[in-house]
């Protein structure tokens, strides 16, 4: 039964990252939903920019500094992200801002900004104005205003910030629901089977194409191996029965074919095996019953109904047994 | 299959005039006696009964019209047939013997005429119960012997016999074949086979009972767990000429032609683009063999494994790893041990192939990004035999990796040479503790979220941030790398830059690098600020007045948790106070500030807006 959960489960587990997943919020003045402070700064290019000159859209805010090597790594990574996702959405509403503030790194902004594709304003912050007024505490940190100007999210630098970032865009832009947009971040991750019930399941398919080659001493034993390593796998157990039998070692068989019915009561397979069985043994009436549970499970195998009409044939019982014959020969014609 | 095999022995024995009906009875007796045994499953045998009763109703037609056949053809008056030698052979003895039959007339003898060779008995030979035998003494080359009724009535018989002797085979003509004579014509001892005792003598061959192996001659065959069907038939003749033939061991046909005979279904299987050797060659006997054995499929070995190994090398097996086919000795697990359309005879094509018992495993090879050597082979990695390494890598783990890592990530490879501290699973070479070598949804071949891989061995750092109410940012972002190494640096904790250990040091920006990867390294330097923090009462700066000090400025990590905490700002809740005590710390965060009780020193406040006078 463990083991059904496990391949109920498809070894995969969800990593969720919600789309609220950010460290605690990235500014030390503004909460989530307070009106974005504008700000009016001078870019690269020596243009005035304001933040309310993009009133209506949805804006992302990234403010940088490349004042230590990584800082320089992290903001060049977030500005490409970020562009990806304007040549993406800015047909759609989307529009973005960086604030950098390094002083006397107007060129170096530039520069940086330029490498890493950056299509929307470098603004340079030299007297961290914007800084101070939005209390900012990590860099890179990047914001994201709402169509309404308010301060939707704040995030700092994490790997995953472009599939983040993409997600609250499309939220806000109202091209997804944020249920919707949160079922695309999911990552699922593969939960490894225990060892050993990886290496039955290898036993017991290596056992099954060594029946294929006709070599069933040798899948015996991948089957017995299986066994041993799970011993809670019905196929396993089964497949076992069904050798013991063509060996001839019918209370083996009759013991692994009852331990694979109780894990696996709905196996016309092991029902099917201990009707045989009991014919062999000659315990007529046994092997009925068996033979006729497998049947309801599974009322297309010619095979069973083959052996319910001997049984029927060795009680003497030759209406019976020949209805039994003709459904067989039924099947095999129509296969 | 079986069934279908019997009917192909039973028409080439009928058409070679030998008793159809008593191989069938043979055959129908032995399948009969399997199925008693139970050898078939039930279904298959349903099915066998079908077919079988279709063949026996073919095989009853196919005999009727070739006992008409043979009828029709000793019908005509007096003819002189030559058993053997056959026509057009050559033979490196001086002196060979010439026998056959005389239908149809009460000729006394028969007239022999030589060109080239002369007859050792003279220009005639007696007809003794219907059958002739005279000795020809050969000259080198082509000698023409011909037999004829001496009374010129019945139609005569003439084979051409090459003589060279050995060694001077070169010279003979393609044409002629070696003759090989089973041993009792070389004594004229028709009687072995044939009733002679009668007042008829009959040159058919003695009934089913009386078999080649029923004498002294060959009275080993047949006894083996595993008999060939015709041995087990005592049908010989459907693949031997029981006088001899152009072919070693007296049979009808050459190499596997002999065997497609029956086996014509293989015939077709063997026809793919790559062929076993001995297949290739017709060389079937290689492998099985043709009469019987102890082992299945009749195999010339103890098992399969063993008979690869007569051939192939067995090294493969003394591997401390093997892999489970190899273990199990099923070669044929992945092989093919006729033919396959795939290179090495491989079964199947190769993932295909591999999948079929990694079933378990496919959904890991699945995900969105695969490493590139699954999408081309998986002998890139995997030995298919054994290895002296677990999974069956073709080197150990590390070196493998790095095989293809060192020139695709050479910082990487660097850092993993070079950091002082390593991070133990890529001190052991373990790649695999942290990166999956087939397919994951993660970026880096990463087996999950960073947090869950770090957490599987960082357990009690998960366990905290879990149950804390406030992680520093990167722990909450999945961002262990934004201060650790993964792979390994020259700092304790393989961090990306020195930090102190110490509770008191001496200030210095550099010393807290790794925080101003990410913080302002202003942070501490400028004693008044309105911008840098909102630790401060009014504008001093109580991050520089706590830090920036010598020698007793405090670390970072004095107040703050590196990985998670249960007070803002993820501040402590004790600091320890020499090695054996720790002082608790209240930490309330203030609309426009905070108050600090802790053992350092009496409550204090701070306000940014109304600064509170000390």
């Amino acid at each position: 039964m463990k083991r059904l959960l496990y391949i109920a489960s498809v070894m995969l587990a969800a990593f969720l990252l919600p789309l609220n997943a950010s460290s605690a919020f990235a500014f030390r003045n503004i909460a989530e939903g307070d009106k974005a402070p504008d700000f009016a700064l001078l870019s690269v290019d020596g243009q005035s920019v304001s933040l309310s000159s993009y009133s209506g859209k949805v804006v992302v805010l990234i403010l940088w500094s490349a004042d230590t090597e990584s800082k320089e790594q992290r903001a060049s990574e977030l500005l490409s992200a970020v562009q990806s996702v304007v040549r993406k959405y800015g047909d759609k509403g989307l529009a973005a801002l960086s604030v950098n503030f390094d002083k006397d790194g107007r060129d170096r902004a530039a520069a940086i900004a330029k490498k890493a594709g950056a299509s929307f304003p470098t603004l340079m912050d030299e007297q961290g104005v914007v800084y101070g007024t939005y209390g900012v505490f990590i860099l890179p940190t990047v914001g994201i205003i709402g169509k309404d100007g308010r301060l939707q999210k704040a995030y700092g630098y994490t790997r995953d910030i472009e599939r983040m970032l993409e997600g609250e865009v499309e939220v806000l832009l109202g091209l997804k629901t944020k249920e919707e947009a949160e079922k695309e971040l999911i990552r699922l991750e593969v939960v490894e089977k225990p060892q050993e019930l990886k290496d039955a399941d290898r036993h017991l398919n290596l056992g099954r194409v060594l029946l294929e080659r006709r070599l069933p001493d040798q899948a015996r034993q991948e089957f017995e191996k299986a066994a041993e390593l799970d011993p809670s796998n019905a196929e396993t157990q089964i497949e076992l029965g069904l050798l013991l039998i063509e060996a001839e070692k019918y209370d083996d068989a009759v013991i692994r074919l009852t331990q694979g019915l109780e894990l696996d009561s709905k196996s016309a397979k092991a029902h099917s095996g201990l009707g045989l069985v009991y014919l062999r043994k000659n315990e007529l009436d046994k092997a009925a019953d068996e033979l006729a549970w497998a049947l309801e499970i599974n009322p297309r195998d010619a095979r069973t109904y083959y052996l319910l009409g001997t049984v029927h044939e060795k009680k003497g019982e030759k209406e019976k047994a020949l209805e039994q014959y003709k459904k067989a020969l039924k099947l095999v014609f129509e296969d | 299959m079986r069934v279908g095999r019997m009917m192909s022995v039973a028409r080439h024995i009928t058409f070679r005039k030998f008793r159809f009906q008593e191989f069938v009875t043979l055959s129908l007796k032995a399948v009969l006696e399997r199925h008693e045994k139970g050898r078939h499953g039930p279904g298959e045998t349903i099915m066998r009964r079908r077919v079988f009763f279709l063949s026996v109703v073919a095989c009853a037609a196919i005999a009727l019209l070739a006992g008409f056949f043979t009828r029709a053809v000793g019908a005509g008056d007096g003819k002189i047939s030559i058993v053997f030698p056959s026509s057009n052979v050559y033979v490196t003895q001086p002196q060979i013997e010439v026998v056959g039959l005389v239908k149809g007339t009460a000729a006394s003898q028969v007239r022999v005429a030589v060109k080239g060779g002369r007859a050792v008995g003279g220009e005639t030979a007696p007809v003794v119960k219907n059958a002739f035998a005279c000795a020809i003494e050969l000259k080198p080359g082509i000698n023409q012997i011909s037999i004829s009724d001496a009374a010129g009535i019945s139609e005569g018989s003439s084979v051409s016999v090459f003589f060279q002797t050995e060694g001077n085979q070169k010279t003979r003509p393609a044409e002629f074949s070696p003759y090989y004579l089973h041993s009792p014509l070389k004594k004229r001892a028709c009687e072995e086979c044939h009733n002679l005792g009668g007042a008829v003598p009959s040159y058919k061959r003695m009934g089913p009972s009386a078999t080649c192996m029923s004498g002294e001659c060959h009275k080993t065959m047949g006894q083996a767990a595993f008999v060939h069907g015709p041995v087990a038939g005592g049908t010989c003749v459907a693949c031997h000429n029981p006088h001899g033939s152009k072919n070693p061991y007296y049979r009808a046909r050459t190499d596997a032609q002999e065997c497609y005979v029956c086996h014509e279904k293989q015939q077709t299987d063997f026809a793919k683009a790559n062929k076993h050797k001995p297949v290739a060659n017709g060389h079937c006997i290689d492998c099985h063999d043709p009469h019987q054995s102890g082992t299945k499929f009749q195999l010339k070995a103890a098992s399969i494994q063993g008979l690869c190994f007569n051939c192939h090398d067995g090294k493969l097996i003394k591997e401390p790893y093997l892999h489970g086919p190899v273990a199990a000795g099923g070669c044929v697990v992945c092989h093919n041990p006729h033919a396959a359309n795939q290179p090495k005879l491989l079964v199947n094509e190769e993932r295909v192939l591999c999948f079929t018992c990694h079933a378990e495993s496919k959904a890991r090879f699945e995900l969105k990004n695969t490493h590139k050597p699954v999408t081309e082979s998986c002998l890139k990695c995997h030995r298919p035999h054994g290895s002296i390494d677990p999974m069956l890598l073709v080197k150990k783990e590390s070196e493998l990796c790095l095989s293809c890592h060192e020139k695709l990530h050479p910082a990487v490879a660097k850092t993993i040479k070079d950091s002082t501290v390593k991070h133990p699973p890529v001190a052991e070479g373990k790649c695999v503790s942290c990166h999956t070598p087939h397919s994951t949804n993660f970026e880096k071949q990463l087996k999950a979220s960073m947090q869950t891989i770090c957490f599987t061995c960082h357990a009690e750092v998960g366990q905290s941030v879990k149950t804390s109410k406030y992680p520093h940012g990167p722990v909450k972002d999945n961002d262990c790398y934004a201060c650790h190494i993964s792979h390994g640096s020259n700092n304790p904790k393989i961090l990306k830059n020195y930090f102190p250990d110490e509770f008191y040091t001496a200030y210095a920006t550099e010393k807290y690098a790794i925080c101003f990867d990410c913080h302002n390294k202003n942070i501490a330097l400028e004693e008044l600020t309105t911008t840098l923090t909102n630790f401060r009462n009014g504008n001093r700066n109580l991050h520089f007045l706590h830090v920036n000090k010598d020698p007793k400025g405090r670390s970072c990590k004095a107040c703050h948790e590196v990985h998670a905490g249960n007070q803002a700002k993820h501040i402590r809740e004790e600091v320890p106070f020499g090695s054996m005590w720790s002082y608790p710390i209240n930490y309330t965060k203030l609309e426009t500030g905070g108050r600090c009780l802790v053992g350092c020193h009496k409550p204090k406040e701070y306000d940014r807006m109304n600064p509170v006078a000390y």
